[in-house]
């Protein structure tokens, strides 16, 4: 071990030892409390599972003794994290007895708020916490239902699934705190009509990251972690590239980059693809890709950037989009032959017209996209960049194919995996996408072993395509409108989620403040009334710029949360109902199609339920969410309504012969009002028959396994044409002219920004244009970057309140809660390691935090680790500690996403001496 | 019988899931740690690395701690587990001195636990009795746990990468003896000459 020096191996050795002095020299008593007590203790381990991450699917157990659970451990009959489990798993016990959670409903007194005010908190009943409560929705309903905004987030993932209120209650407005961060479905949804894109593990050999960690960083306990470092192990190349060294830049090679920027070298690797190597998959592109259908390059230059909006050019008596068939020397409709014959390059005249073919159109519009002028951009060497291009090509094996379990396959093992928060949260965040899937596309890799894959089985997944022969997401997916958009816009908005203005996002989170405040100027009638908090949603917390959240909650006549914890969003609460920990509680998760699961052979084949009863009895005066919405839904009259949404759907398909919600036999009555065990508990028997529970009795993660390898590949069900995606993105264009449409029918101009601002960004072309904070100026000659952190995985389930966790943070980990900078950039400052500093951005936000000096990140960056410095009170004391990133970021139109009302993620920055 | 543990650097991302396993499976009082991962930062960028150390207790052979221990508390087992005598401790920290990893903590004042405003929780209260003012304590491989033969100690057992792999090394069928044989290993602090027990294989 050469690379261990003496002096490191024994650093975090004598940190400890300093730490656990205890007190020397104090007094002699020991404390036992109750050891004679438990002489004859019962003691069990029960079957659980883990409620630490977004979508978590790993099994535990939990060691019960006398009603008191003393130690969780990963199950080893899971077939998923097989008896493995993460920090933030094993971290979920200290969760249960922790003295900050929310032990008894709250009454404020105190009608001022603010996060520095005290509330005046007095305990209440569940009897006159529920009436007020209940009142305050009956009167909203009776009002305008659309004043209820519900809020949820991924702060208590356990309570994020659950039975749905928003729909049987009439209003638009369920929020997700985590809306402009969910940016990151556009590229999978377009491509492969899910949520997130994985790399297929067991066979790519060359993987490129654009700022995604793939297990690494979050040391994802089931399987995820093991197959990274078994890729690595057998020879995997991995080419990261980040303006932070991750683990797996160490364990391959490190591309610093200048954060924000990403998108330049990738649309420079399609350059260099299209325009110097020369080479790609043609038959994928033919007969898999909109590559062959012609348009029209008829662009216009909004902001000094050339955008394109043309549809395809159509067959005038189908109407369906033509292509030039080399064969025939002629346009056909698309759906003419499979596609091998028709040009994938060139100009045709058609219809009178100039036309070209999509692929032609993206060669010609990255032109001057080379590796020198991305080097302008990135800092990117132009050498590397081409390179990496050449060696994406070279390892692909284009043309190869491979026989799985007697199926002959393509065979493209060399990807570049699109981009989590922090590359893709800027105003290029669909470009970015657009740009990587394209590069994939040209791999031919999307969807075949080796290659860039999705999340779903494809005897479940609907993969339906549209009029034009293209890939249509799932009905059913809350992020379909992401590729889609809305299919007509209709003015004026009836949402905060400002549908008919941002029609391809979830919900544009940071302007719901700003327009709940200023309701008239995004063309809105009403008001919010009703905050109703669940699922740990934190906006305050979250996003960006906390201050118009403030102002807002100010304002809202009437907020309540279901909280397990005192947070900042319980600071601005009329009433608190306190909430059952996730060990208190029951749950169900079908995780059929899952954001983080592995993509080995083994776990690729395997799809999981999973079950928990309460593994001990409430700690304290708490209740189960679910059990609050049923009695919400039954006082209101709307139990029917919820009750047949459960019945038909409630957490979807997982055998394939069994139905996607409840079975008749079993169908919940809706007239009286059921628990949520209840519910659960005939879920199962839908899917497992007798008495349900027995199926989870052992272990709470029950897997199927689809019959073969072979089947696990979305290729094996959906073959060569099945249906097209896109590298042309025509349906930002269709979205495009409509909103342009929308504008000048009703003569209004889009809220807060310049429409040509907002519809250059909608382009079905490739497109670069330089945004706001993109980079250093001089008064702020910093990028600000946020990385993700093994403690802080979407900050789910209370762990920045983690007293375990903290105590490793502050004795093993220099990176956590501080301010990295790198070390010749602090010397230019007069800035030393420990110094206290503040950190300004050039949007006014400020937030402070110790300095450590780092050679691992990018020099034109300032780091912090995850979401740290909590506000409000009653939270346990180090949550407030370290730097409140969000503070620093832009929350109005200045630099958003406009397609998909993402915030900007990397914002210009300044540091001194506090 | 000896015990032993190999820990592959190359599966190691550093994430600790080793040390909160511990800690909580332990019950371990604020600030103690039978195991952890040493971070450090090596090199000058663009080509620095961060270093992780899983540290714990190596169980060596020839043990500093056990042989500057003047009451016999802590001793070798039959198993090669290097383990303390809780009745023979005096908690003189004569082995906390000698040890060169520095994986031995000494228990000096009442455990007032990680909420001392609150008082010890429910959680606490169970896991607290097994620590006594005054004396020793470190990892054991979690044999005092009931743990067999056939139970990997908690930290192995949490690991996402599969980093540590525990076992017997007198066997030459077990996992551990077989790294041991086919792959390059060190171990730390080989100067002290203790014949640590715990080996790692290098990123």
């Amino acid at each position: 071990m050469t690379s261990l020096s003496r002096r490191s191996f024994l650093k975090g050795a004598t940190a400890l030892g300093a730490a656990a002095a205890l007190g020397a020299g104090a007094s002699t008593t020991w404390f036992a409390p109750g050891a004679q007590a438990h002489a004859a203790a019962t003691e069990e381990w029960k079957p659980a599972t883990c409620p630490a991450c977004h979508n978590p699917i790993c099994g535990t157990q939990v060691k019960v003794v006398d009603g008191v659970a003393v130690e969780i451990k990963g199950d080893p009959k899971s077939p998923t994290n097989q008896g493995r489990l993460c920090p933030r798993g094993l971290s979920v016990l200290g969760g249960l007895y922790h003295p900050y959670r929310v032990k008894k409903p709250l009454k404020r007194t105190n009608p001022e708020k603010g996060l520095d005010v005290d509330p005046g908190w007095v305990e209440i009943t569940w009897d006159e916490a529920m009436e007020i409560t209940t009142q305050k929705l009956k009167e909203c309903m009776e009002k305008d239902p659309r004043g209820l905004f519900t809020q949820t987030g991924f702060g208590n993932e356990d309570s994020f699934k659950r039975l749905i209120f928003e729909g049987p209650f009439g209003t638009p407005n369920g929020l997700t705190t985590s809306g402009p961060l969910c940016a990151d479905h556009f590229g999978p949804m377009a491509t492969k009509g899910t949520k997130v894109d994985k790399c297929d593990m067991e066979r790519c050999d060359y993987l490129l990251l654009m700022g995604r960690s793939i297990g690494d960083e979050w040391g994802l306990a089931h399987q995820n972690t093991k197959e990274y470092v078994d890729a690595v192990a057998r020879g995997m190349k991995v080419v990261c590239v980040n303006p932070r060294k991750t683990n797996s830049a160490q364990t391959g090679e490190w591309v610093p980059i200048a954060p924000g920027t990403d998108v330049a070298m990738c649309w420079a690797i399609v350059n260099v693809m299209l325009h110097e190597i020369g080479r790609c998959d043609e038959h994928f592109l033919k007969v898999r890709t909109n590559s062959s259908y012609l348009v029209e390059d008829a662009y216009e230059t909004l902001k000094g950037t050339k955008v394109c909006f043309q549809d395809y050019v159509r067959d005038p008596a189908t109407g369906k989009p033509l292509v030039w068939d080399q064969a025939a020397n002629a346009a056909v409709p698309f759906d003419t032959s499979v596609g091998d014959t028709y040009a994938l390059f060139g100009e045709y005249e058609v219809q009178g017209k100039r036309v070209k073919t999509c692929l032609q159109l993206i060669k010609d519009y990255v032109v001057d996209m080379t590796p020198e002028w991305a080097e302008e951009v990135t800092t990117v060497p132009a050498t590397t960049t081409r390179r990496i291009a050449q060696e994406l090509v070279d390892y692909a094996r284009i043309g190869s194919t491979i026989e799985i379990d007697g199926e002959t396959f393509p065979f493209r093992p060399a990807m570049a995996l699109a981009p989590g928060r922090g590359a893709n949260s800027n105003p290029l965040n669909v470009e970015l996408f657009k740009a990587i899937e394209v590069v994939n596309e040209l791999l031919g890799n999307i969807d075949v072993p080796g290659g860039s894959l999705g999340l779903e089985h494809g005897d479940l997944h609907v993969m339906k395509t549209d009029a034009d022969g293209l890939l249509v997401p799932p009905a059913s997916d809350n992020f379909k409108n992401q590729v889609l958009g809305q299919e007509k816009l209709s003015f004026p908005p009836q949402s905060y989620k400002l549908e008919c203005f941002y029609p391809h996002e979830l919900h544009v989170m940071q302007l719901v403040w700003r327009a709940a405040v200023d309701p008239e100027s995004y063309y809105l009638d009403y008001k919010p009334e009703v905050y109703m908090v669940l699922g740990g949603g934190n906006p305050l917390r979250s996003n960006s710029n906390p201050e118009p959240v403030v102002e807002a909650l100010k304002q809202i006549p009437f907020t309540f949360t279901i909280s397990l914890w005192m947070d900042e969003l319980t600071q601005f609460a009329d009433i608190v109902l306190p909430e059952h920990h996730a060990l208190e509680r029951y749950a169900l998760w079908n995780a059929t199609w899952i954001s983080n699961k592995g993509t080995s052979d083994y776990s690729r084949r395997l799809r999981i339920i999973e079950a928990r009863k309460p593994v001990v009895e409430p700690v304290f005066d708490t209740r189960q969410q679910e059990d609050l919405l049923i009695q919400y839904a039954h006082a209101l009259g709307i139990l029917p309504k919820m009750t047949g949404i459960a019945n038909k759907g409630f957490q979807g398909k997982f055998l394939p012969d069994k139905p996607g919600g409840i079975a008749e036999e079993f169908a919940l009555s809706p007239k009286e009002p059921y628990t949520y065990a209840d519910v659960v508990e005939r879920k199962l028997k839908t899917q497992f028959g007798g008495d349900g529970w027995d199926a989870v009795s052992e272990c709470a993660v029950v897997g199927y396994e689809l019959p073969d390898v072979k089947s696990s590949y979305i290729w094996h069900w959906h073959p060569e044409n099945a249906y097209r995606i896109p590298v042309y993105f025509s349906y930002n264009a269709r979205s495009a002219r409509m909103l342009r449409e929308m504008l000048a029918e009703n003569n209004i101009e889009f809220p807060h920004a310049d429409i040509d601002e907002v519809l250059r960004q909608y382009s079905a072309a490739p497109l670069f244009f330089e945004f706001e904070g993109m980079h250093p100026t001089e008064e702020f000659p910093f990028k600000v970057l946020q990385f993700k952190t093994h403690f802080q995985v979407n900050d789910s389930s209370g762990l920045s309140y983690n007293h375990w966790l903290h105590d490793v943070e502050e004795h093993f980990d220099p990176n956590l809660k501080k301010v990295l900078l790198a070390p010749a950039r602090a010397a230019e400052l007069g800035l030393a390691e420990g110094d206290e500093v503040v950190i300004e951005s050039m949007y006014g936000g400020k937030t402070s935090g110790v300095l450590h000096l780092s050679e691992m990140i990018h020099p034109s960056t300032l780091a912090i680790s995850g979401k740290w410095g909590a506000k409000g009170a009653g939270l346990v004391d180090f949550a407030h500690e370290g730097p409140h990133y969000n503070t620093l970021l832009n929350d109005d139109e200045r630099d958003i996403g406009f397609m998909m009302g993402n915030l900007n993620n990397s914002v210009a920055v300044k540091v001194y001496k506090a | 019988m000896r015990y032993g543990m190999v820990i592959d650097l190359r599966r190691c991302v550093g994430c600790n899931a080793c040390t909160i396993a511990c800690k909580q499976s332990n019950g371990t009082p604020p600030g103690m740690f039978y195991s952890h991962v040493s971070l450090d930062e090596q090199g000058v960028y663009p080509n620095a690395t961060a270093v992780y150390t899983p540290m714990l207790c190596a169980h060596c052979e020839e043990a500093a701690c056990v042989s500057v221990c003047p009451t016999g508390a802590s001793y070798r087992d039959e198993g090669g587990v290097v383990n303390i005598d809780h009745s023979k401790c005096i908690g003189c920290k004569y082995c906390i001195a000698a040890c060169p990893y520095d994986v031995r903590t000494y228990v000096a004042d009442r455990i007032e636990g990680y909420f001392p405003e609150h008082g010890l929780t429910e959680q606490e209260q169970r896991m607290y009795a097994n620590f006594e003012v005054g004396k020793v304590y470190k990892c054991d491989f979690c044999r005092s746990k009931g743990y067999t033969d056939s139970i990997d100690p908690s930290c192995v057992r949490a690991c996402p990468g599969d980093a540590r792999i525990f076992g017997d090394l007198d066997d030459p069928e077990s996992d551990v003896a077989k790294l041991l044989a086919n792959e390059q290993t060190r171990v730390l602090g080989e100067e002290y000459g203790t014949k640590p027990n715990v080996y790692y294989i290098a990123r």
